[in-house]
Parts: structure tokens; C-alpha cells; sequence
């Protein structure tokens, strides 16, 4: 798809152009948003509650500070979450159990939001494995990182990598970048970081996420709607009821750094 | 379906009038044009001691005609020819072949007409909805680039809508561009435009004429909802060499043409090439000027006639569209059509047609080089069987029949990796296979000095056929069961019966009334749920999963001439409903999918509207004026909350106007404007914030429009003096005239340094000027 935008770019460079207009958009009422995440790694819970705003206001959204949030784990036991002001809901030293569900509850002006996800045990990162690749092909030379992972037989896994690294043009900490084993049940694969170069000495720090299946979709549809390209963009199918928007996703990782070494 | 009943009323009325008791003969041949052989379609013979008894020729120039024994003149004729008389005393049956020549002083009269009708053709004939151009008569009309085009010039005709600039395909009364049967030659285009539907597929030096049904569509023709668009290409001229050709700015094109064996047979050979990559290479950016993107085209046909009864034709088609990005990104796409023909005249009243077309679109990229590469390969290939019968029974009776079997190969994609390298498996999807069948009859029949009818019945199938999987999903898209099936094994069968009936009432010789009823099927459908269509737009065939899309419509219409003939002006008005149509699920993935049918959701769909047209079709200035007043809605259980939606092509209001005058023999002047609502478009109503990424909040499905499009073109052509043997011109094009900034996208986005978000509009083309010069040898 990207060489087909480039093509077009390139039917328009004789005389196409860009420029900024006004668009009059319809005033819909303010929406709940409920981004949460259960960090079982590091013990931790955080909920930020806003409503959605205008979308050519320049504010920051309107926050929601008086709900009462908590969490429930896969016994039932309920454990609320510190208020910690301006929407932001936290909750520290909470221990996982994996492979069980969590919900999430959001109280306030009189209306209820839950969510549930379930808590995968994280796969392992078996190695970084990287290899020099020569110029020509992909951009310039240098090394090509990958994740070797051991995909768990009988189960879908559905995963989202994070890398950080010390060169800050490889650095992709914002990029939703996911993948499942659709094509690799059961097998060792490795799966590169295709677009990077790395240089000898460079740090690259990885991340894998093990997602459940309603965090995954969330993200891919997020990812169409933020591509622009659609033609009919929706909010993404999430796990809110009472059509709260965001989402609520408890995930474990495992995490590797290396160096690059000649 | 009441197939008993059809057939019945069919025996019944062919029944009511056949019977006669005199002794008849039948006079049968062809009509062809002096100057090079070709065919004419539609030209009629009359008798002039009879009133309203004649006969027209079908699409091979053959004609049939059943009279009483005596002695009568016969007149030959065809818009923009002189006309023939022979007289003839009819004791026994006869063949004459008629050759027609244009008037020997150019008659300006004559100069843009549509091709062959008569005069009053518009008003008298049972066909309703159907246009026709000659690639001849708009050759002066200013078009992007100065590449003439008869696909761009048929969207300015009402009830046809070009899906936009930079979008491939049109829309018709609503339907969508993947429910337009294109055909050249009898061979389906998959995908009629190069460029990403800057341009089409179709060379007009190559083309004869270009007719496109939009209601009461013949039962000949199947496998498409909303239209049939079939293209004709020239036999080439079978008296004498000729070359013709033309450079333009974008591409240059040359035609040859002569005869095999004089007055037998004649090949047709036009080729076209696009060199816009030539300008990429004065860049001194290496990544621009190693990059190509061009297109070609070549059309050959050839036909020989073997002897009175038995032709023979050869026809094809190879185009294709390459862009390489520095050496790291190739893609390329094209079309290959072939068909082999024979017309038979098995007696004076039956004619045969016999036909054996091939069809294949493909696809690839690829991605790196050498050895360490990986490409995607995906395409579709047809072989279509067909028979087709022109049986003229009497004089007011002629009947069509016949069947065809089309078998497709579709090859969704094929993933290559040169090096395992990067881990990737090898993977191809499920190839499918799937016969198509249509048996069919249809009888054209007057009745009395009024009436005129159009009855037939088309039975269609679709089976799809093994080796493959058939996958089963739950309400949500997912998985929930499989199937294999054996190679040959049948995997889904899809059948139908698609009835078309059109009927006029002349109410006098210039005025008319004319409806038209016709359900089509439409068992392959096209997916692509991004903004912009791409050749990479994947094709399903309907299965366990995908049903086939059906079409109703009902029109009627009022034709009325003025002036001689000078003036044609018509309403039409129709009602279509669309069954089964395709839409998809949430962030669907489309392409290189195995599970694609489990992103596809199904709905309804109506269109309506109601289209007027002034044309004037003789003169020093000829031109038409259309508007149209339409609506196209889709509803969807999972989508919208089931409420209904305007689909994309909801344009309410669609103004064209066309504009050719000629100023003298050195000067003609054109114009075009078009006018139309904005497309209907999803826009967000707020946003908030997702990881820091801003994320629009959707409430309604295509709630919000495009602005409105309006362009106007300008073109002159100068001709120069004419000389015996060589004949040439000069076409200067303006398009975009007063420079409108037409929306292509709206995006919208944050802004890198304000933080603040934005709608951002591209337009594609502001004013663009261009320069063609065309040139013949005679």
C-alpha cells in the first residue's frame, strides 16, 4: 500500500496541492473516555478518565476526577484505585495472577462502565538475534534486529512489540507495532524490526506484550482509524459497555536489551 | 420464478403475429462502411412502398429482412452516410450486401451524431437507457492531458458518474464501480484504467463505438448489477493501408490498418505509451530519476471473411501499467484479453455468432531485488465459451438466444520470499475456481405502428468448485468451522432468473413513452474499503459465505425530438433495488486475507432519481445538457446501528454540460462543465486522546459531504489544410479552466508544530493545459 501512495505522490508532484481548510463539524455531546491498562509486570493499574472534546479545540479535554474506580481480579476480590487527580486513577504493588480475567469498574454521576480482559502468562523473548544487511534494499546497510520468540502451541497469542534505543532515529516507542501467530502456531519464528538500521554500539531495548484478543482488535482498528485511508473509519470495538470509548487491557511483557556488537 | 409463464407469454406473442398466408422471401446481408469495410451497427433498410416495414443491422452488420413476393425499392441507410436505393423484384431469397459512403462535400451536418441511429432512433427504438458514442465525435471534447477518452466522456452523460479524480471506474444510478460490466470485444475488463484511473484502457483510435446499457439491459448480457458497458473495436479498413496516429504530452499512440486480402479481410494494429517517467529522469534526486511509471497499451484484430456466409475474427487486447520506485519497490498491473470469433449465417433468417474469449487481470509487487526480495502476485483469468443467435422471424419479429459458460481462476495472492531470511513463510491463499452460466432468449418485437417491446429471460449459475476450503463464522466474523472440498467437488451453487422487458409506445413520430424492467445477478464482487481505488482491490466470488448481489430496477421515460430531429430531449426516471450488497466489518483487512469473507457484512441497498437531457445532435454547434436528481442509500444491520446511510456516490444534484461548435474547416471549439454534490464522506464530531495519538470520535456513516465539485474544460482543435493523402490537426486543451481546487481527500491531522488539529484538502489538479497533435495517412 505504501508504494500505491507513493505512486499517486508521484502522479501528483506535476500539480497537485495541499492546504488547510475549514470544516464545519457537527457538535456531538461530550463521551466518556476510559483508557486503563493493568501493567502486571510492574504491578500497577492507571485509568485515565476525560471526555472527548471538540475536535478543533485546542484545550486539553475535560477531565473526570470525581469517579470511584476498581479493579477486580480473577478470585473476585475487589481492590479500589487511588484518585490521583486530574482523571488520572492508579493503583501500585498489585501482584497478577495470570491467566485469569480482571474488570475494571468506573463509577460516576450515577452511570456504571465495566470492562474485562484476561491476563495471558507473557512469552517469553528467547533472543535478539541481528545481522548485518548490505545497501540496496530496504534503505541503508547496517543491522536488522529480531525478536526470536517460542510461539505457545494450542492458543492464539496475539502480541505488540515496543523498542527503544539509544540511536533516537531508530527510536520507535510510539508505534503500534502488532503481530499474532496466525501463520506460526507452534513454531520458533522470529519476527524483525524491519524498517531499522542499527549501527556497532547502538542499545535496543524490547519489549513484548502479551495482548488478550479484545486489546489486539482494539489496536488494529485503532490503527485503520488513525491511518486516515479508511473510508468509512468507526470508533474501534472495545471492551466498554454503556459505549464508553478507550479501553481497558491487562497485559504481562518480557523485555531483552543488547548491544550491538561487530 | 414463473419461467412457465415467461415462456408461454413468449410463444403467445411471437404466436400473434407470424402467421401469413402469402408467400414470403427474405432478403438478408450486410452493411458495411465504403471507405474502409467496417461493420455498421444499427443501419437500417426501409421499404419504401411499405409503411414502418424495415430492418436494422445487429452488431456484425447483418440484416434480415422477410417480405411478400413483388417488386419493391429498398432504401440503405445510416446517420452521416448517403443513403442507397435498390430496386429489386422479390421471386426467391436474396443477398445483397450494401456498402454506404459518407457524403462526398463534408457535410458539417453530419459531424458529431450519434453513430448509425436514425434520426429519430431515440424516440422509436424499444431500447431505453442505452448511450452510444463514437470515439469520432468527441475527438474535439478537452479532456485531462489531451487524452481523448471515450470512458470520461460517457461519465458526462447523465446517470453515469465518474468515481473522481483519481479514481478508477464510474458509478451507475447509484450502483457501485464494481457492478459495471466492461467489455471489449466481448472479453470482461477487470479494471478499465491505467494511472489509478487517470486514463483508461481504451484506445479510441482503436475503438469502432462504445455503447453503455444503464436499464432494461438485453439478456445477452449477465454477471453485473448495475450496467454494461461494451466497448467494440474497429475491424480495421479493408481497402486500402492506413496510419494514423497523435503526440500528445503524456503519451503518443499509432494506428495501422490494412487489408489482408482487399474487400476480405483487414488487420487493425494501435498501440499507445505513456512516457510521464521521462520527466523523472531530469531529476537530479537518484531515487527520482531511477524511478519509472509508465503504461502501454496494444490492440490487434483481425477478420477475414471466408466467404458470404462464414467470417472469421481475431481480436485482442495487452495493457499494462509499471511503476518502480528507485530499485527497492516494483508494481505492476494489467489487462490480456483475447477473442477468437466466427459469424455464421446459417440461413437468410439465422445468423450464429460464435465466440471463445479469454480474460486476465494480475497484479504484482515486489519488494527489494535479487536475492533478497519478497513480491505479492494475485490475478484473475477467465475463459468464456459463448453462442449467440439473431433469428429474424418476420418483420416485426427478431429473437436473440444463446448461452455461454465462463470459468474463472481467481488467485487472491501468492507471497514469494527469495530468502527465508526475515522468517517469513511462504504463503499462498486459496486459489478459487467458478463456473458462470447463462442461458438466454429474448425476442425484440413491434406491434403495430406503436408499440415496440423488448421481452427476454436470462438463467444464470455459479458454481464454485473445488479443490478449497470453505470456512463457516459466527455472527462476529470469527471462525467457528471449515470444510475442505475435493478438486471438482462443487463448493456453493448460486442460480437465478433475470428477467428484462423494455417497451416503447410512440405516441407520435417524435414523441415517445418507454419502461423498462430488469434483475441482474452479479455473482463476483470487488472489496476495497479504502478511500481511493487500487488496482489491488480484491476480488471474491460468492460462496457458502458471500451471496450474490442482486438488482431490480424499474424505469420510464419521455423522448421527445423538435426541430427535425435537431433537438433531442428525454426524462427517465428509476427506481433500482440493490439485495445482498457488501460492506465490512470494523478495521477489516482485505488484502492477502484468508478470512476475508469473515470482514464482510451484508445489506441493502436503493437507489432512485430522475435524469433530463436536452442534446442537440445536428448543426454548426451541437453539445447536451444533463442534470440529475439522485439518491443512493445503503442499510446494514452491523453497521450505522442499522440506520440508513448515504453510500459515497450519493450525489444528490449532477450537472453536465457539453459544448462542441465548429467555427469553420480550420476551427473547432469545445467545452465541459460538470457540477455535482460532494460525496458523502465519514467525518469525526470530536476527538480525544489515545497514548497520545489524537483519535476521532465517529457517530454516523457518511454524515458529512465533500464540497462540491465543479470544473470546466476548454479545447481547440485547428485542422490544416487537407491533403490527398495526408490529414492532420492540432488539439489544445484546458482543463480545469479557472483553476478550482477540487477536493481529492480531506485528512485530518494534528499539526507537527502547533500541536492543533487540522483538516487538511489535496487536490489533485489545478488548471492543467496540454497540447496534442494527431495525424493520418491516407
Amino acid at each position: 500500500m505504501k508504494g500505491l501512495i507513493a505512486l499517486g505522490g508521484l502522479v501528483m508532484i506535476f500539480t497537485s496541492c495541499q492546504k488547510v481548510i475549514d470544516v464545519n463539524l457537527n457538535e456531538a455531546a461530550p463521551q466518556v473516555v476510559i483508557e486503563s491498562n493493568y501493567y502486571a509486570s510492574g504491578d500497577s493499574v492507571v485509568a485515565k478518565l476525560s471526555y472527548t472534546s471538540n475536535y478543533f479545540s485546542n484545550e486539553d479535554s475535560e477531565k473526570i476526577a470525581n469517579a470511584s474506580v476498581s479493579i477486580t481480579d480473577p478470585q473476585g476480590v475487589v481492590t479500589v484505585l487511588n484518585n490521583a487527580g486530574n482523571g488520572r486513577y492508579d493503583l501500585f504493588n498489585y501482584t497478577p495472577q495470570f491467566n485469569g480475567n480482571y474488570s475494571l469498574e468506573v463509577q460516576f454521576d450515577g452511570t456504571t462502565y465495566s470492562a474485562t480482559s484476561f491476563l495471558n502468562d507473557p512469552t517469553p523473548l528467547d533472543s535478539l538475534p541481528y545481522q548485518f544487511i548490505p545497501q540496496s534494499l530496504f534503505g541503508d546497510s547496517g543491522y536488522v534486529v529480531s525478536m526470536a520468540i517460542t510461539d505457545p502451541v494450542d492458543e492464539a497469542n496475539y502480541w505488540r512489540a515496543i523498542r527503544i534505543s539509544s540511536d533516537t532515529v531508530n527510536d520507535h516507542e510510539d508505534e503500534i507495532f502488532l503481530f499474532d501467530d496466525e501463520f506460526v502456531n507452534g513454531n520458533v519464528f522470529q519476527i524483525p524490526f524491519f524498517a531499522d538500521r542499527y549501527d556497532v554500539g547502538d542499545t535496543i531495548f524490547v519489549e513484548l506484550r502479551s495482548l488478550d484478543r479484545v486489546t489486539y482488535d482494539y489496536y488494529t482498528e485503532l490503527i485503520s482509524v488513525l491511518g486516515g485511508n479508511s473510508a468509512a473509519p468507526t470508533n474501534p470495538t472495545n471492551n466498554w459497555n454503556n459505549n464508553a470509548l478507550g479501553y481497558f487491557a491487562a497485559w504481562g511483557r518480557d523485555t531483552l536489551i543488547i548491544v550491538i556488537e561487530e | 420464478m414463473k419461467k412457465g409463464h415467461a415462456l408461454f407469454l413468449l410463444a403467445f406473442l411471437l404466436g400473434m403475429t407470424s402467421f401469413s398466408f402469402a408467400q414470403k422471401f427474405t432478403i438478408s446481408g450486410s452493411i458495411t462502411d465504403a471507405s474502409n469495410g467496417e461493420d455498421l451497427f444499427g443501419a437500417s433498410v426501409i421499404v419504401k412502398e411499405l409503411e414502418n416495414t424495415g430492418a436494422s443491422t445487429n452488431v456484425y452488420g447483418f440484416y434480415s429482412l422477410s417480405l411478400p413476393q413483388g417488386n419493391y425499392t429498398l432504401i440503405y441507410r445510416a446517420q452521416g452516410y448517403d443513403a442507397v436505393l435498390k430496386e429489386i423484384a422479390l421471386d426467391s431469397n436474396l443477398t445483397i450486401n450494401v456498402q454506404l459512403a459518407v457524403p462526398s462535400e463534408v457535410q458539417e451536418m453530419e459531424e458529431v451524431v450519434i453513430q448509425a441511429e436514425r434520426d429519430n432512433a431515440n424516440v422509436t427504438g424499444a431500447q431505453m437507457n442505452v448511450t452510444t458514442l463514437d470515439p469520432k465525435d468527441i475527438e474535439t471534447l478537452p479532456v485531462l492531458f489531451g487524452e481523448k477518452d471515450v470512458m470520461k466522456t460517457l461519465q458526462l452523460t447523465p446517470g453515469v458518474k465518474g468515481a473522481g479524480e483519481g479514481n478508477a471506474g464510474f458509478y451507475v444510478r447509484g450502483g457501485g464501480t464494481d457492478q459495471n460490466l466492461i467489455l471489449l470485444d466481448e472479453s470482461t475488463v477487470y479494471n478499465a484504467s491505467h494511472l489509478l484511473g487517470f486514463f483508461s484502457v481504451f484506445n479510441s483510435d482503436a475503438i469502432k463505438d462504445v455503447s453503455l446499457y444503464k436499464a432494461g439491459i438485453p439478456a445477452k448480457y449477465g454477471g453485473r448489477a448495475s450496467s454494461v458497458m461494451d466497448v467494440v473495436m474497429r475491424d480495421g479498413n479493408n481497402k486500402k493501408f492506413q496510419a494514423s496516429g497523435g503526440l500528445g504530452l503524456i503519451s503518443s499512440r499509432l494506428t495501422l490498418e490494412a487489408p489482408i486480402v482487399k474487400e476480405k479481410g483487414s488487420f487493425i494494429v494501435s498501440g499507445r505509451r505513456s512516457y510521464l517517467d521521462m520527466f523523472l529522469k531530469l531529476s537530479n534526486d537518484p531515487q527520482i530519476n531511477s524511478t519509472s511509471l509508465y503504461f502501454y497499451d496494444l490492440n490487434a484484430k483481425a477478420n477475414y471473411k471466408i466467404n458470404d456466409k462464414n467470417r472469421v475474427f481475431l481480436s485482442g487486447y495487452f495493457g499494462k501499467d509499471v511503476f518502480g520506485f528507485a530499485k527497492e519497490f516494483g508494481f505492476d498491473w494489467g489487462n490480456a484479453t483475447g477473442t477468437m470469433r466466427w459469424n455464421h449465417v446459417v440461413n437468410d433468417k439465422l445468423f450464429s455468432n460464435t465466440s471463445l474469449v479469454f480474460s486476465n487481470f494480475n497484479y504484482q509487487f515486489t519488494i527489494g531485488q535479487g536475492d533478497e526480495s519478497f513480491g505479492v502476485v494475485s490475478s484473475i483469468q477467465d475463459y468464456n465459451l459463448k453462442q449467440d443467435f439473431s433469428y429474424f422471424i418476420n418483420k416485426n419479429n427478431t429473437m436473440m438466444f444463446g448461452f455461454n459458460a465462463m470459468h474463472h481462476t481467481f488467485k487472491p495472492g501468492r507471497l514469494e520470499a527469495s530468502t527465508d531470511d526475515f522468517g517469513f513463510n511462504q504463503i499462498e491463499l486459496d486459489p478459487r475456481k467458478a463456473l458462470e452460466i447463462g442461458v438466454y432468449v429474448q425476442n425484440e418485437q413491434k406491434i403495430g405502428n406503436r408499440w415496440s417491446l423488448m421481452y427476454g429471460l436470462r438463467y444464470s449459475g455459479f458454481n464454485l468448485i473445488g479443490a478449497g476450503t470453505a470456512y463457516e463464522f459466527d455472527e462476529v466474523g470469527d471462525l467457528i468451522g471449515q470444510r475442505q472440498y475435493k478438486s471438482g467437488e462443487s463448493m456453493a451453487y448460486h442460480q437465478g432468473l433475470e428477467p428484462r422487458f423494455s417497451a416503447s409506445f410512440i405516441l407520435t413520430e417524435s414523441n415517445s413513452i418507454k419502461f423498462g424492467y430488469n434483475r441482474n445477478f452479479q455473482y463476483i464482487h470487488q472489496l476495497s474499503n479504502a478511500t481511493t481505488s487500487s488496482p489491488t482491490d480484491v476480488y471474491v466470488p460468492s460462496s457458502n459465505n458471500v451471496k450474490p448481489q442482486i438488482a431490480d430496477q424499474v424505469a420510464l421515460g419521455y423522448y421527445h425530438n423538435f426541430r427535425k430531429n435537431m433537438y433531442q430531449t428525454s426524462v427517465e426516471t428509476y427506481y433500482k433495488a440493490l439485495g445482498n450488497q457488501i460492506d465490512y466489518r470494523p478495521g477489516a483487512s482485505l488484502i492477502f486475507n484468508e478470512l476475508v469473507e469473515g470482514e464482510l457484512v451484508y445489506g441493502d441497498g436503493q437507489a432512485y432519481g430522475v435524469e433530463f437531457q436536452l442534446k442537440k445532435v445536428k448543426g454548426k454547434f451541437t453539445g447536451w445538457i444533463s442534470y440529475t436528481l439522485s439518491r443512493s442509500l445503503r442499510q446494514f444491520d452491523d453497521i450505522n446501528n442499522g440506520k440508513k446511510f448515504s453510500a459515497r456516490q450519493d450525489r444528490i444534484h449532477d450537472i453536465s454540460i457539453v459544448m462542441m461548435y465548429k467555427l469553420n474547416d480550420k476551427i473547432a471549439l469545445s467545452g465541459s462543465f460538470v457540477y455535482y454534490t460532494g460525496d458523502a464522506v465519514t467525518f469525526p464530531y470530536a476527538k480525544y486522546e489515545i497514548e497520545g495519538y489524537t483519535v476521532g470520535y465517529y457517530e454516523e456513516r457518511n454524515s458529512y459531504r465533500m464540497p462540491d465539485y465543479h470544473r470546466l474544460d476548454l479545447g481547440l482543435t485547428w485542422y490544416f489544410k487537407e491533403r490527398k493523402k495526408f490529414d492532420h490537426n492540432l488539439n489544445i486543451s484546458v482543463y480545469n479552466v479557472y483553476n478550482r481546487e477540487n477536493a481529492y481527500a480531506i485528512t485530518f491531522r494534528e499539526n507537527a508544530d502547533t500541536g492543533a488539529t487540522e483538516a487538511v484538502q489535496t487536490t489533485l489538479f489545478k488548471i492543467v493545459p496540454a497540447v496534442t497533435y494527431n495525424f493520418k495517412f491516407k
